[in-house]
């Protein structure tokens, strides 16, 4: 009797398992379709200080490298913990490292902090619509 | 007599085909256009037997169609007086690079001026942003002329008179070149700043670390305040020049509808 009940379970078994079937392409699109939205989205790349594009002065100025690498930190602990946006294509701190490592700390830092006070909601209202971007931002560049 | 008349058949007949076949045919390459066949339009043009000048013009066409502005440039330097013989194509590139980043607008215009020294009102509109005047507000089409007013407006703002005033009163200078909701947030937040520093000064005195730390960020936002406000004055006269520009474009390519194909 408990043979019987033996065969019949290991039947079962290797009926289930080489009958049952995996994640098909099928089921693995619904899977991503229905959790896009809860998805955590790839983190995104800083650099730190592009040194090539630096005068002999910036590049010996230790100042620099203090006020580019707090914006790093920033950028990469800070940043990702609030939940706000910018108003801003380029975001304020990226900015403000692109200034500094274009303009050299003092005009660099006074563009950062002048965009800083600047980025509000109200700012895009003040921008011709050439200027706001296809996601809503204010286009800036620095020319 | 009759023989020489054979010959010249004869001859007719050999050299006919030479013309005939080698030349582009324009329903064809409009047909690849219309249905954006890029790399069949771009294989054809490479594989007409027709003059180096002759495929540089229709390559001119080809990279406008698919916004490829430097290899436009290329083209039109290897068939200028092609493209330049051809108004209507000459009408949309105007129309065009009114649209296009500064540096590909302005060499398309100098290229015009050389070629027809800016003689239509509506190929001045880029002229008219490089000298503005009051005089010349007339000349502009009534449909875009408020476009024009305000760039014109904007050019006559002072940066150095939108510094200072931003030195007077913090957000000033933002409402001197027109941007009063920027104002009202700068006003608020250096005056906030402002008192907190005066707060802590007569409470904690001049000495104490935080009166310090609100000093330092009074006087920095207080003084990229004045910077930016002489940068806002500039840029904001740049983008509305850019809008002015966009707007002629828009507005000749409504009323004149030049087309590629």
């Amino acid at each position: 009797m408990n043979y019987k009940l033996y065969l019949l379970l290991a039947l079962l078994i290797v009926s289930c398992s080489s009958f049952g079937q995996g994640a098909s392409d099928v089921s693995n699109h619904i899977q991503t379709k229905v959790f896009e939205n809860y998805q955590v989205l790839a983190k995104k790349r800083r650099v730190f200080l592009n040194v090539q594009d630096m005068s002999r002065v910036q590049k010996l100025n230790p100042t620099t490298y203090i006020a580019a690498g707090l914006m790093f930190l920033y950028q990469n602990v800070l940043s990702e913990q609030i939940s706000t946006t910018c108003t801003y294509e380029v975001s304020c701190s990226e900015y403000t490292k692109l200034a500094i490592q274009k303009y050299g700390i003092l005009k660099g830092s006074l563009i950062g902090v002048h965009q800083l006070s600047s980025c509000t909601p109200g700012a895009k209202k003040e921008h011709c619509k050439h200027v706001i971007s296809s996601e809503g931002k204010i286009k800036n560049s620095l020319d | 007599m009759i023989k020489q008349v054979k010959l010249i058949l004869v001859w007719a007949f050999v050299l006919f085909p030479l013309f005939a076949f080698s030349q582009i045919d324009t329903a064809f390459v409009a047909y690849l256009a219309n249905y954006k066949m890029k790399t069949e339009h771009a294989h054809y043009l490479e594989n007409s037997s027709v003059s180096a000048e002759q495929k540089s013009f229709e390559k001119a066409r080809f990279h406008v169609l698919y916004e490829e502005d430097s290899m436009f440039f290329v083209e039109l330097n290897l068939a200028e007086s092609l493209v330049f013989a051809d108004n209507e194509f000459v009408s949309y590139l105007t129309v065009y690079f009114l649209k296009k980043p500064e540096a590909y607008r302005s060499l398309w215009f100098q290229k015009l001026m050389e070629h027809m020294a800016l003689q239509s009102a509506w190929f001045a509109s880029h002229h008219l942003t490089t000298y503005p005047t009051r005089d010349s507000e007339m000349t502009v089409p009534e449909e875009i002329r408020s476009s024009y007013h305000r760039y014109l407006k904007s050019t006559q703002k002072n940066p150095f008179l939108a510094a200072t005033f931003s030195g007077i009163l913090p957000g000033i200078g933002q409402l001197y070149i027109g941007k009063p909701r920027l104002f009202a947030t700068t006003f608020l937040s250096i005056g906030v700043l402002g008192l907190q520093s005066f707060e802590s000064y007569r409470k904690l005195g001049i000495k104490h670390p935080l009166t310090l730390v609100n000093l330092g960020f009074f006087s920095g936002f207080y003084l990229a305040n004045i910077y930016g406000s002489y940068r806002d004055t500039k840029a904001k006269a740049k983008e509305l020049r850019e809008e002015y520009l966009r707007d002629a474009s828009d507005y000749y390519q409504y009323t004149l509808r030049p087309t590629l194909y």
